[in-house]
């Protein structure tokens, strides 16, 4: 009799162990085997529950514009207005660049430069755990945004200066009406840099949310580097333009026993790059898609 | 077929709550106190089901490459198929249970973002939370179920 019952707890103990790594076998296949087009889905299902949110919060946050003193709703409007001009121009410009680069390709025979087209779109949803790594937007395929393309963010200047685009990660999931950005810390995000005064070129990748950082790999060894150094992109891949500002070179993180710019095996030298806007603050961004 | 319905609807809402508050920078699993909850109340098995298919939707939502979620909210929700939906007599074992369930769903991210002193007085925080919501949860279920004539508790005091 007991030895029975002994029998039935251990295949009990069996069984209770056994359950749990079934379960996380069966979950863990599923999930990757159908990962696509269910991410999609859900994304896609739960999408008017958050922009309904997201309606609310502009709401409210209308609202709240509407009760500040006319004389500061007023000086904003000017300072605006101010800002919108001098953009205006600085477009006029570029407008007219772009007439003469056309003129220019064409000329000298070279392929059409296609361009990009900008959409606007905002953060709409985060979690606290990878907060700096990253975040949905509210656009996706039906947009024109697709994976890998780059998502920009405004960095504001002081005294009311033109905002410049700066950075903030790369597209690394879609569905049709929401995109997942992973962020210029994230280890998922990589990208082809250049440094702007050493004209030198590498590769990107994210150090994770810990350090706040991103490690620029795969520098010539030649090059002289120093921290404060801008870190632009390098335009090599299809869908980056050049030019773009990403971040600036900058001392090992904490805990790292390196020095701002080591060697990478003797062959290479890497150094570390603190992003030019924080990914903590980003709330809208632009995404720049090929025409 | 009306725990079905009763499942349905309050997961669709608990994860839209959810990874709402988690936008504002809040940390508290809604659906990681309702399932367990629901499994000892209503039924085990189709809590485990729901937890499964939620925790994974809960993960592509979110944007995760791994299903977290997906396999620790059924694991939370497990012990209640063998304890055949006894729910626990004591409110201290519920208090304990719900300040449990916040670290446990932290797990995966221990690695990375809990190192910060943030992070960390952010779990604490909602562990502090869990251990009031999770009875309260526990307690709204209960009456629902009754209220509904659903699942263990509804069929015992005299449901469908």
């Amino acid at each position: 009799m007991a030895t029975f019952k002994k029998k039935v707890n251990v295949s009990r103990i069996v069984l209770f162990a056994a359950i749990p790594v079934v379960l996380a076998a069966l979950v863990l296949t599923g999930f990757f085997t159908f990962r696509r087009p269910l991410a999609r889905f859900s994304m896609d299902f739960y999408y008017p529950f958050y922009q309904a949110a997201k309606h609310v919060e502009l709401a409210g946050a209308r609202q709240a514009l509407a009760m500040q003193p006319r004389q500061k709703l007023a000086s904003a409007v000017e300072q605006l207005q101010r800002q919108n001009a001098m953009l205006a121009a600085q477009v006029q410009l570029l407008r007219e660049m772009e007439a003469d680069n056309e003129r220019l390709r064409q000329e000298l025979r070279m392929p059409r430069w296609s361009g990009y087209h900008e959409v606007y779109a905002e953060v709409i949803l985060r979690d606290p755990a990878t907060w700096s790594e990253q975040f949905v937007i509210s656009k996706g395929l039906g947009d024109g945004i697709e994976t890998g393309d780059l998502v920009l963010t405004f960095e504001f200047a002081p005294r009311g200066g033109t905002p410049s685009c700066v950075l903030a990660g790369r597209i690394i999931e879609t569905s049709a009406r929401t995109s997942v950005v992973a962020t210029v810390v994230n280890p998922a995000c990589q990208l082809s840099v250049s440094l702007a005064e050493s004209g030198a070129n590498g590769t990107l990748t994210g150090n994770g949310a810990s350090s706040m950082t991103a490690l620029v790999s795969r520098l010539p060894l030649k090059s002289k580097y120093g921290i404060g150094e801008m870190v632009l992109t390098s335009g090599f891949s299809e869908r980056t333009p050049r030019g773009i500002c990403v971040g600036y070179l900058t001392d090992a993180p904490v805990g790292v026993n390196r020095a701002a710019v080591v060697h990478d095996g003797g062959l290479y030298a890497e150094a570390w790059m603190k992003p030019a806007v924080s990914p903590d603050s980003i709330r809208f961004v632009v995404v720049l898609t090929g025409k | 077929m009306y725990a079905f319905f009763y499942f349905t609807s309050c997961s669709i809402l608990l994860l839209v709550a959810e990874t709402l508050l988690r936008s504002a920078g809040l940390t508290l699993p809604l659906l990681g106190f309702f399932f367990p909850a629901a499994a000892f109340i209503v039924s085990p098995r189709m809590a485990l089901g729901f937890a499964l298919v939620f925790g994974i939707a809960m993960d592509f939502v979110l944007g995760y490459m791994m299903p977290w979620d997906g396999i620790l909210l059924p694991l939370l929700t497990l012990p209640a198929l063998f304890l055949h939906g006894k729910r626990p007599a004591s409110d201290v074992l519920e208090f304990l249970a719900g300040a449990m369930i916040p670290p446990v769903l932290a797990l995966p991210h221990v690695w990375t973002s809990l190192t910060t002193p943030d992070a960390f007085a952010s779990l604490m925080m909602s562990c502090l939370c869990g251990a009031i919501l999770f009875p309260l949860m526990a307690a709204l279920i209960s009456r629902s179920a009754v209220r509904l004539k659903i699942g263990i508790e509804g069929e015992e005091n005299g449901g469908a």
